[in-house]
């Protein structure tokens, strides 16, 4: 928003044909992004501390100086004050329009440049001048000299820049933390400045400000000035357990202990998850063979299962099964993912391997795969043959497109679609597109071989990518990228992946599309905003870089606070494979063999899921379902209730019920195989019902099991006719098939 | 058998006039949005529920992934023959093999079908099943100049499977929706079905959008049938019984949660009813082959028997068969999968006949695309225009409706690499089997928004007149 304040003409200069114009503006950027705001009121939360401003409301104008509370907050002028504001009090020209001198009102700490330009409008090139740090409130004289290079027209303005580092504090934030607003990253720590600031507040870290107060103590001024504070909350184990839910496969009670009795922050915490080694299938699933697995697709099952339910590394292990859900490959479809585990497994690793590494890397990586180019064809795509009528395939062009990366229509930051100058939205390629990327996709074959022909059963190697059968002319990408005719193949496909990554949709398209995996279905544009810009520099200039995404994601106020957690569109549910792994994960599961023979074969009847088993490439569900259940005004999505037919929303409690009672049994006949559940401590706490519940409650719903749903459960376990086991088994099934644990918020 | 004189899309009533005076106020583009208001419509026709077996049935076969029917429905003339082969090389297939078609039509073009699909042409042959020539989602009639020059008149995602997939359910080529031409179809008629029946749409392969509309969700069951919860009924898990039932009746302001709960109850309630319905009818002899979809299709036929049970009069139903998406490698696959819809389409139809259903009951395929008819190698790639087939004892068949196109490269319907424009526009396909299901030409444009781009309203003609409405 530019708010133009005032603008008047100079007197005409003596010296022919020059002239002078100043205009004061303010560059505002839109609401709510630009400022630290944890209880979601659109107001700075560190403003509202300095000014004692905490009973305003955004749109009000509390000293009625012409400026909503919002914009002063935004600006970090006092609300109370009148004189408080940005703007240009009076202005003159001097010594034949040579000296401008200013006298505007300013912020204390924060920025304004003084800038001009040689016409105004959309080709107005505005140049800055001068800097002026300011250190004060009130009015600020400025006396500019300007060089009158030659004669013409000159405009002036003077702008506060809001969030100059983009990192989502304000300028005037960051001077009050101590902190640089040219750089995302001048807390010295990996996450951004907005991020560890939000992060400090949760573990209950005060952010201690510049700005002071002079207390008035039994009416003397004793000039002991005593800093502001902005007090953190003390975090709860309730609060940490949500975050596990979050971020893992499933937290344990032991796991929620020891990570709140460590005081260890959450930013801390993703730092190390992304910094231990990872977790890898194809090791998990070597470990299975030493147990007596056969090398038959089952094993991919078995290593997955390892590795989710056991692998320290959650979170990279939870990112890489939500990007096998983006970048979808399906042994349903592609006889090489479903023949053979070391395909899936060689696959599934480069997610594990690049969860937290760069988008055009992993772009790259799985381009080169070999389960991805038998699924979507582009494994021996070969170069046009007008002769034979042969063409490249587009199926691998056109998905890398629609689903890997940029999505269908173009986007703003925000997520919502561009518009053209008559409403439309804008599609962001043409069938031209993809047939022109299916060239690039040509030449590839099994790796390990010697021609493009050649067959070599390597399932886990990459393919190679022959010169011989790749497409050799000119190739036009989207956004005006072009591709040279003879270029080296390798160079095309990298090339080609950077122009896609590098379009402004793939930010907020890959962006919401894991913010929904992890924290909410119906993300605000504010969020995706700043989900979208962790994705387009992670603070050191790098683009695509999925740990910062992954830190925006989880550390944002919108999936931490609690208070925006209370809305009644807020939340997703939860994917229902991840609640199993839940269960295999809280109470301990082992078995003696130290195995993992889960029957997964009818996964996908009861939960709708199975890892690389995705009826389409289009995933178990839709991002973008809504469901109809009932009238809901305005766009609302739920994408897992896609697969929440009514079959399986009793065939998922079914088998659930099954696996608490029974632990994940093979057979029987084979004890040694079934992974039997540990419930020495809680079967304990039958006598303590309430402490029970308090500790399922913990551990499965952070605390926010309805009274009712405990007095239902605190019910049944007084009934005298009924076995210990039996009380705990239906207490986890009440618990487990509640709409307060289905349904994460 | 009595047969009920209610002529689709042609008998006046006095709900027609009615509904005449509350459509045109929903002329135009605000057609769309009166869809959420059907129940205006609805209560009007209360009074005029037909009497008798007044039954009907739609049946959608959805072969996902795009079917290449240039391969299902070939040129057998020698010169078009000889331009099928000099487009298709390495995908075409031997005419001595293909099934020759009795064209009934004077002028159309000869037509064999695939070697594997003989109970289809036994089926053909009897008069009970046709084929619809070229058929595709169209936002209006389009020539190749405009695919070149104005892509606003071409369907959004173009070529795309999730878009194309999408538009063949919803029928709105040119908007993204959230309601489906059946789910519009069953609410429009919802009347004509017991109050809030949840039978009228039923679904063994999955939620869709095709039977989607507000108020109105798929029933989604398996071959099986319905579930409900395990030991729902023995003694011994009464505590989970009443533990379960306590938390149903429980209130959540959040609206995923009122959701989740919401579709749990459904579950319970619905499983009740569907699984009594179907539990007394007697399948003894019935033998549908064609792997899963012969089971889905047979778990249909169970339905359809059990009709009475579940009170219903117009029924739609989903059943899928995947696979079809061939780009790599597509004359083996693609032969097994016709063998499958050949036996299961073929036995699905010859239970009906036995049952005396065959007149109540129409089958029709769907697909996300036809294919190019050049390959990339051994397979083929996305297209558009396709052909289908209809099944029913109320099929005027033994006859191809709509055009089947010119093959030869670079014809004026082939925008590249013989992808085929298509010449009758999947609202045509499915107006007319609105018509037979018993819709008014005054509904139709609730139900089919964009059907007046396509077929003038006024006239007397059915869109394409492959179903006969006297039955």
């Amino acid at each position: 928003m530019i708010k133009n304040l005032m603008c008047k003409p100079s007197k005409k200069s003596k010296v022919l044909g020059f002239s002078c114009f100043v205009c004061v503006a303010t560059s505002l950027i839109q609401t709510s992004f630009g400022q630290l705001d944890f209880n979601d009121d659109g107001l700075s939360d560190l403003w509202t501390e300095v000014y004692k401003a905490h009973n305003l409301s955004a749109d009000s104008d509390a000293d009625g100086d012409g400026y909503s509370n919002q914009f002063e907050s935004e600006i970090g002028s006092d609300p109370f004050d009148p004189d408080s504001y940005f703007g240009l009090n009076s202005y003159r020209f001097e010594s034949d329009n040579t000296l401008l001198i200013l006298d505007f009102q300013v912020v204390k700490g924060v920025r304004y440049l003084i800038e001009s330009a040689r016409k105004l409008g959309p080709q107005a090139i505005w140049r800055t001048e001068t800097v002026i740090n300011s250190n004060g409130n009130g009015p600020l004289v400025i006396e500019h000299f300007i060089d009158r290079d030659a004669d013409s027209t000159r405009f002036f303005r003077v702008r506060q820049v809001i969030d100059e580092d983009r990192d989502g504090l304000t300028s005037w934030e960051e001077w009050q933390l101590g902190l640089d607003d040219q750089d995302p990253l001048s807390n010295g720590g990996e996450s951004s400045d907005f991020h560890w600031a939000v992060d400090r507040h949760l573990t209950g870290l005060d952010l201690e400000l510049r700005d002071s107060v002079v207390p008035i103590v039994f009416g003397l001024n004793l000039e002991v000035r005593k800093p502001v504070v902005f007090k953190g909350i003390a975090r709860t184990p309730e609060e940490v357990s949500r975050f596990l839910n979050q971020a893992t496969f499933g937290p344990t009670f032991d796991l929620i202990q020891g990570f709140d009795n460590s005081g260890e922050s959450f930013a801390s915490w993703i730092d190390s998850q992304i910094a231990i080694p990872p977790t890898l299938i194809t090791d998990s699933m070597e470990r299975e063979v030493l147990g007596g697995a056969k090398r038959n697709h089952q094993l991919f099952h078995r290593g997955w299962w390892r590795a989710a339910a056991e692998g320290a590394d959650q979170l990279r292990q939870r990112m890489a099964f939500a990007l096998s859900q983006i970048l979808v490959v399906s042994g349903q479809g592609s006889d090489v993912v479903r023949g053979s585990p070391e395909a899936a497994g060689a696959y599934y690793e480069i997610l594990q391997n690049q969860a937290f590494g760069n988008y055009a890397d992993l772009l790259e990586a799985i381009t080169y795969n070999l389960g991805m180019g038998s699924y979507l064809g582009h494994l021996r795509n070969q170069s046009e043959n007008p002769e034979l009528r042969i063409f490249p395939d587009e199926n691998y062009a056109r998905e890398l497109m629609q689903l890997f990366s940029i999505g269908l229509w173009e986007l703003n930051e925000d997520g919502s679609r561009r518009l053209d100058y008559i409403g439309n939205p804008i599609p962001t390629y043409t069938n031209f597109h993809i047939t022109e990327l299916a060239k690039v996709m040509t030449g590839f074959n099994w790796g390990g071989t010697n021609s493009f022909y050649e067959y070599k059963n390597r399932p886990d190697l990459p393919m190679t990518i022959w010169e011989t059968h790749h497409e050799r002319g000119e190739k036009f990408l989207v956004n005006g990228g072009y591709l040279p005719a003879n270029m080296n193949p390798a160079d095309d496909v990298r090339i080609t992946i950077e122009n896609l990554v590098n379009h402004p949709s793939a930010g907020p398209f890959i962006g919401r599309l894991l913010i929904q995996k992890f924290v909410t279905s119906n993300p605000s544009p504010a969020y995706i905003r700043r989900v979208a810009r962790a994705f387009s520099d992670n603070g050191k200039g790098v683009r695509g870089d999925l740990g910062a995404v992954i830190r925006s994601i989880l550390l944002d106020p919108e999936a931490r606070s609690g208070s925006i957690s209370l809305g009644e569109r807020y939340g997703k549910m939860r994917e229902p494979y991840i609640t199993y792994a839940h269960l295999s994960r809280a109470f301990s599961s082992k078995n003696e063999d130290d195995v993992f023979y889960i029957l997964t074969d009818g996964h996908l009847d009861y939960f709708g899921q199975r890892p690389l088993m995705s009826p389409t490439v289009f995933n178990f569900y839709s991002p973008n379902y809504q469901p109809a259940d009932e009238s809901i005004g305005g766009e609302f999505f739920a994408p897992e209730f896609e697969i929440l037919t009514p079959l399986r929303s009793v065939l998922w409690p079914n088998l659930l019920r099954k696996n608490i009672e029974l632990g994940f049994a093979f057979s029987p006949n084979y004890p040694h195989l079934t992974r039997a559940h540990d419930f020495t401590i809680e079967l304990a706490l039958v006598n303590d019902p309430e402490s029970l519940v308090n500790r399922l409650d913990l551990v499965f719903t952070y605390g926010t099991l309805k009274q009712e749903t405990r007095q239902i459960i605190l019910n049944m376990m007084n009934d005298p006719g009924l076995s210990d086991e039996k009380k705990l088994w239906t207490a986890i099934y009440a618990v487990m098939t509640s709409p307060e644990y289905v349904i994460l918020r | 058998m009595m047969r009920e004189n209610h002529r689709g899309c042609s008998a006046y009533t006095r709900r027609d006039f009615l509904g005449e005076a509350s459509c045109a106020a929903l002329s135009g583009s605000a057609a769309f949005s009166s869809i959420l208001n059907l129940s205006l419509l609805g209560d009007l026709a209360a009074d005029e529920l037909p009497v008798g077996d007044d039954y009907r049935a739609l049946v959608c076969v959805f072969l996902s992934g795009g079917h290449d029917s240039f391969n299902m429905l070939v040129p057998r003339g020698s010169d078009e023959y000889q331009e099928y082969v000099e487009i298709r090389r390495g995908l075409s297939l031997s005419r001595d093999d293909l099934l020759p078609l009795s064209a009934t039509v004077e002028g159309q073009q000869e037509l064999g079908l695939h070697p594997e699909l003989s109970k289809t042409r036994d089926a053909f042959d009897s008069g009970d099943l046709a084929f619809v020539a070229n058929v595709g989602t169209l936002q209006q009639p389009v020539t190749k100049e405009n695919y070149q020059l104005s892509p606003q008149f071409l369907p959004d995602g173009l070529f795309s499977h999730s878009d194309q997939q999408k538009q063949w359910h919803t029928s709105l080529p040119d908007r993204s929706s959230t309601s489906g031409w059946l789910g519009r179809l069953s609410a429009t008629l919802k009347d004509l079905n017991q109050p809030g029946s949840f039978a009228s749409a039923i679904s063994v392969a999955g939620v869709n959008l095709v039977q989607t509309s507000p108020g109105v969700l798929p029933y989604v069951i398996g071959n099986e049938g319905s579930k409900g919860l395990v030991d729902w009924n023995n003694p011994n898990w009464a505590i989970g019984r009443s533990v379960v039932s306590s938390q149903l009746d429980l209130e959540y302001k959040n609206l995923l949660q009122r959701t989740f709960l919401s579709r749990k109850k459904d579950a319970l309630e619905r499983n009740n009813v569907f699984s009594e319905a179907v539990k007394s009818v007697d399948l003894e002899g019935v033998q549908i082959g064609g792997g899963s979809l012969g089971d889905q299709l047979k778990m249909v036929f169970q339905t359809i028997r059990a009709r009475a049970d579940l009170v219903v009069r117009r029924q739609t139903f989903f059943v899928e068969l995947g696979g079809w998406d061939l780009h790599s490698l597509l004359l083996e696959p693609h032969r097994l999968l016709l063998r499958q819809l050949d036996d299961a389409l073929g036995d699905f139809q010859k239970a009906l006949n036995a049952a005396g259903l065959s007149d109540q009951v129409t089958t029709f395929t769907a697909s996300d695309f036809g294919r190019s008819l050049t390959s990339n190698g051994q397979g083929s790639d996305h297209g558009w225009g396709g052909h289908q087939i209809v099944v029913g004892g109320a099929v005027d068949g033994g006859r191809i409706y709509g055009e089947y196109p010119d093959l030869y490269e670079d014809n004026p319907l082939d925008v590249g690499r013989g992808r085929i424009i298509p010449t009758t526009s999947v609202d045509e396909y499915f107006a007319e089997l609105a018509c037979w299901f018993g819709l008014s030409r005054q509904q139709l444009p609730i139900v089919i928004p964009n059907l007046n781009r396509f077929y003038d309203l006024t006239q007397v003609q059915q869109p394409l007149g492959f179903m006969n409405l006297d039955y």
